[in-house]
């Protein structure tokens, strides 16, 4: 039959495709991760030997490497502080709107998830003027505010979306057993959409943790964070160092992304059974 | 869950610390912007350090590029990113006359005869002086003949490859002329005249789609090493720096840009007290003559100058017996005329 | 609670029907305060560290204030001015007034910068001007220093300082400005004063057209060689535009790729895609640089292969900012195509084979209209994303590669020009939001389907 052969053909070539697409999207972080390892700081192959020196440099006790470890505890810090704000926030406010009788609905989530498409250029240049008005550019309250501002929509569209399955009248039994609104909160509530809000909580994280543009016009020179680092870096002197540091910060990413993963799988089992 | 409530209290009562630990290390340092890579880590081992072990005052660098605006949003917003900012003299010269930069303490400053010419303002202190030249990669050029004047930059029969060129008018408008013939000594008469300004860029046109634009100083040595571009602009010092890190990295005395390296204070700094006892501190001769035993900078200082070892005067590129067909840059031409210069380029850019 | 209350006043006689509404009301407004109490935290804060930010830089665009507070008694007198010749002598005096108070010299300087924006050359007119108006003060000497110099400084002496002009100037105003600069005897450059007097202005939004106002008051394009704003639009929707399609060509078969393997496998390669989704955009775009470079690891294959001598330029042009670009943002394409794939089920392709359409008929007339929403979602957003975006093409491109999000950065930190950088946000927040409307149409009208 001529029809299964042109299939045949077809899909031999979607897959010839699709794995070239795959390689392409592996492929810099393939190549880009050894180079750190090279015991000469130059970018290409074959590498003359090995060496862990980029990442001493990092870890020693030079002025250098307690930089950038300052810069990395910045990150932790305004990436956990971020997370946790954008979390409390966003969660209430999916429960809110969960709630289906907000007046001005779609207006209000219109408005709440603008952070996503806003060009964050024109967000962090309109920053730069408010921020300093108020106060707060250069200060780690500012960043912390900004960041996690970028960070609201990912939680409240995870949260919404484990909301999607979540059947309120739990909460209306647990509310008439007597339970106090708090109690059925974290007693019936957070245990279902728990694993939405986690994942939320890490988006707004990652959101933090590779922040770069509103990060360069708010933060001043003691906010280092690994990303600003690696801007000037890169603008600078595209060292093995920046690759050893991108290195670092792309293993945590993967784990981050692993954690996600799990709490997808455990997310779609709840949604299963319940 | 009152697990996870506890673990979230915690990790909040750990940043709070953590950010009023940060809070109360900030204190006692005042915040230097300079230029990145090499001429930033020369002024840390020659002054920022024993600075901060004369005085407990800690140094945190940061690094800009020249742009003037960023000093004036900090002053008119009240908020300052930077007490000192180490600039060439015509944006000191621009900045003073804008208004931005703080008046210093005429017992501080002194007067202009205890300074090499042109290195007294009343707004910033000049402690350095410093080249801009054009480099290339000895080990990767091909064939015998090796770049020898500004001509042989866009001589692209000669030199056939890509040429890095700072995005920015300094040094690119000059750098034209002269290749175009103009003498050193009527560089900024010629600049004055539209025709001179018309004539550099059709300089320029004929080599544009050779060059690689750089904007921080630590690139043109990057991209010269990496074998990226044959030649390129730069300031003298990066070279010398990257000599002394191995690289066959070479500099073209014909047509160097000589001008001084100022510290600037942005109006109304809150650590201006701080800042003036750093000032202070490069103002005494002994100190401000240590730049030129770090890298190829001479101190402005009158006084300091007789400090100076013979050999650390002979490798300046100031002295006479370097730099060839040399020019000082005319601080008063950019502060007129910066702003259509920057616009001009950028415009040219885009075509 | 409210609700059993209810059913306690069902059962009596006395049913009042307005106090059951007037209960029901009261219930209904009691669960619409714990909403809005739960959604006004976000609300607020959204409000006020995003929206109140953006508006207020979005009033750059027309605000208008350098004029009348560096030239105060300027903008005061040229209101007499009927806009035509050369104004009246009180004008001059004015401005000649304003440019000698030294006191305001930060805000003279800030009104030279707004009228440069209006007709170039104006800031150094200004300068120029305060310059030539001040008295001569005496300027410490500097060639009778240069005996003292060591040889290898001498090179400093050799630069001319100002050289003001010591000749006496007329004593009326107006002769004295024009003998300072002719350019003062020109109407169209007090028609500019004059138009930085109004309360609001439209030079910023024109000029992030390549419009200006033209010395007879009429709108006009620019000259030539200062156009660069339109071509600056078309290039960031131009790009935007084939990185869209380029995902597209790549994403399509890598999702239909994905769907046609057993679960397990699926989500392993979902996982691949997700990684890169995760990782550091500057991370990515450092191993690009590190890649694409002249001396870079494809130039060595290219040339390992012998498929070319000499190193092709891949970096700092517009093919670097499209790869590195295409690289970004290829998981947001397959994310919503599988998704949308996933939940086609086979037995409507299959149902059209078995009647006997052939393959292409089967993937153009069925498969494809199916897939659309998730195509047309993923291309929105793709779109959108590339649309504002400044790293990438700030890392690995060119000048001429730069997109708005670039020349807005650029306005801002280089030029100090705010009414540029917000003219230039507001024109991409526009295409944005014609996007936006878009993809709400394209998804409104799939879900009709």
């Amino acid at each position: 039959m001529t029809t299964t052969a042109i299939e045949r053909i077809a899909s031999t070539l979607v897959a010839v495709i699709a794995i070239a697409v795959l390689f392409f999207l592996m492929v810099p972080l393939l190549v880009a991760v050894p180079l750190s390892f090279n015991a000469e700081p130059y970018f290409s192959y074959p590498m003359p030997g090995l060496s862990l020196r980029w990442y001493q440099e990092i870890f020693g006790s030079t002025v250098k490497g307690i930089e950038w470890r300052n810069a990395f505890f910045n990150s932790v810090v305004i990436g956990v502080s971020a997370s946790i704000l954008a979390t409390v926030l966003g969660t209430s406010a999916s429960l809110g709107i969960a709630r289906g009788d907000l007046p001005f609905k779609q207006s209000l989530q219109a408005m709440m998830l603008s952070p996503l498409v806003i060009p964050v250029v024109v967000y962090a240049t309109g920053a730069v003027y408010f921020f300093a008005r108020v106060s707060l550019i250069g200060t780690y309250p500012g960043l912390i505010v900004a960041h996690a501002l970028l960070g609201t929509p990912f939680v409240m569209i995870t949260v919404t979306a484990s909301l999607a399955g979540y059947d309120r009248n739990l909460t209306r039994a647990g509310l008439s057993l007597g339970a106090s609104p708090w109690r059925v909160f974290r007693k019936v509530s957070l245990p279902l959409i728990g694993p939405g809000v986690a994942s939320g909580a890490l988006f707004a994280f990652v959101t933090s943790w590779d922040e770069i543009i509103v990060t360069l016009f708010l933060a001043y020179p003691n906010q280092q964070t690994i990303p600003r680092r690696l801007w000037a870096g890169v603008n600078e002197q595209l060292s093995p160092v920046v690759i050893a540091a991108s290195t670092l910060l792309f293993l945590v990413t993967l784990c981050l992304l692993v954690v996600t993963e799990v709490l997808r799988r455990r997310n779609a089992r709840l949604a299963g059974t319940l | 869950m009152t697990n996870l409530t506890k673990s979230l209290i915690g990790i909040l009562a750990v940043s709070a610390l953590s950010l009023s630990a940060m809070a109360a290390k900030a204190q006692d340092s005042i915040t230097i912007a300079e230029w990145g890579g090499a001429s930033q880590a020369a002024d840390r081992a020659a002054f920022f350090e024993p600075f901060t072990k004369a005085t407990g005052i800690a140094v945190v660098d940061d690094v800009w590029q020249g742009d003037m605006a960023t000093i004036a949003t900090q002053v008119s917003t009240n908020s300052y990113k930077w007490s000192l900012v180490r600039g060439e003299s015509a944006l000191i010269k621009r900045g003073c006359d804008d208004g931005i930069l703080e008046r210093l303490d005429p017992a501080l400053v002194g007067t202009a005869d205890q300074y090499l010419p042109g290195g007294w303002n009343e707004c910033a202190v000049a402690y350095s002086t410093f080249s801009t030249n054009i480099a290339y990669n000895a080990d990767k050029l091909k064939g015998g003949a090796k770049p020898e004047s500004i001509a042989d930059f866009f001589d692209l029969g000669k030199f056939p490859g890509k040429r890095a060129v700072r995005r920015h008018q300094t040094y690119f408008l000059e750098l034209a002329l002269l290749a175009d013939g103009v003498k050193p000594a009527d560089l900024y008469k010629v600049l004055r005249t539209p025709e001179g300004l018309d004539r550099v860029f059709k300089k320029w046109d004929s080599i544009k789609d050779q060059i690689v634009w750089w904007e921080s100083g630590s690139q043109p040595a990057q991209l010269l090493a990496d074998g990226e571009v044959v030649m390129s602009t730069a300031w003298g010092n990066r070279i010398v720096a990257a000599q002394k890190e191995g690289k066959n990295l070479q500099i073209v005395w014909d047509g160097a840009g000589l001008d001084y390296d100022w510290f600037m204070m942005p109006k109304g700094s809150p650590d201006k007290e701080k800042s003036t006892k750093f000032l202070e501190y490069i103002l005494k001769p002994e100190n401000a003559a240590k730049i030129s035993s770090v890298a190829p900078f001479g101190p402005v200082l009158k006084k300091a100058i007789p400090l100076l070892k013979s050999d650390d005067i002979a490798d300046l590129p100031t002295n006479p017996a370097n730099a060839k067909n040399a020019f000082a840059f005319d601080a008063n031409y950019y502060t007129e005329n910066d702003a259509e210069l920057a616009i001009r380029l950028a415009n040219w850019l885009q075509k | 609670m409210s609700t059993i209350e209810i059913g306690h006043d069902v059962g009596a006689a006395t049913l009042d029907k307005r106090r059951l509404e007037r209960s029901l009301q009261k219930a209904g407004r009691h669960q619409r305060l714990i909403s809005v109490s739960l959604v006004a935290p976000l609300a607020a804060f959204t409000f006020v560290f995003f929206v109140i930010p953006i508006f207020a830089f979005f009033t750059f665009s027309v605000a208008n204030t350098e004029v009348p507070r560096g030239l105060p008694l300027t903008s005061e007198a040229i209101k007499e001015w009927s806009g035509e010749g050369r104004p009246p002598q009180p004008v001059m005096e004015a401005l000649t007034q304003d440019l000698q108070n030294t006191y305001n010299r930060t805000a003279v300087i800030g009104a030279a910068r707004r009228l440069n924006y209006d007709i170039a050359g104006f800031h150094g007119l200004i300068t120029k001007t305060i310059t030539n108006l001040s008295e001569p003060i005496t300027q410490p000497d500097v060639s009778s220093e240069n005996t003292d110099v060591p040889d290898g400084f001498s090179i400093f002496g050799t630069s001319e300082t100002t050289t003001t002009p010591t000749q006496t100037l007329p004593k009326d105003a107006g002769e004295r400005l024009v003998s300072i600069d002719s350019r003062w005897g020109e109407p169209r450059y007090w028609q500019a004063i004059e138009r930085g007097t109004w309360t609001i202005t439209p030079i910023y939004l024109l000029t992030a057209l390549d419009l200006r106002i033209g010395d007879d008051g009429s709108i006009e394009s620019v000259s030539p060689d200062h156009r660069i704003y339109q071509a600056l639009i078309l290039r960031t929707f131009g790009v935007s535009a084939a990185v869209t399609m380029i995902a597209v060509i790549l994403g399509f078969p890598l999702a239909l790729f994905i769907k046609r393997q057993p679960a397990n496998r699926a989500s392993l390669i979902m996982f691949l895609v997700l990684v890169p989704l995760w990782t550091s955009i500057l991370v990515r775009t450092t191993a690009w640089l590190v890649l694409l470079q002249g001396e870079g690891l494809l130039n060595d294959l290219i040339q390992w292969l012998h498929l070319s001598d000499t190193p092709i330029a891949l970096i700092h042009n517009r093919i670097g900012v499209l790869v590195a670009m295409v690289h970004i943002c290829l998981p947001f394409m397959i994310l919503p195509l599988y998704s949308v794939m996933r939940s086609i089920p086979p037995t409507y392709t299959r149902a059209a084979a078995s009647l006997g359409a052939s393959p292409a008929r089967v993937f153009f007339k069925v498969y494809l209209p199916l897939v659309f929403p998730g195509l047309s979602a993923g291309a929105l957003l793709v779109f959108i994303m590339c649309l504002g975006f400044y790293v990438t093409p700030a890392l690995v491109g060119g000048p001429r590669d730069q997109m708005l999000s670039y020349f807005i950065a650029m306005a801002v930190n280089r030029d100090l020009n705010w009414g540029l950088a917000s003219s230039l946000s507001i024109v991409l927040i526009l295409i944005v939001a014609i996007a936006l409307l878009l993809l709400k149409r394209f998804s409104a009208s799939a879900l009709a389907k």
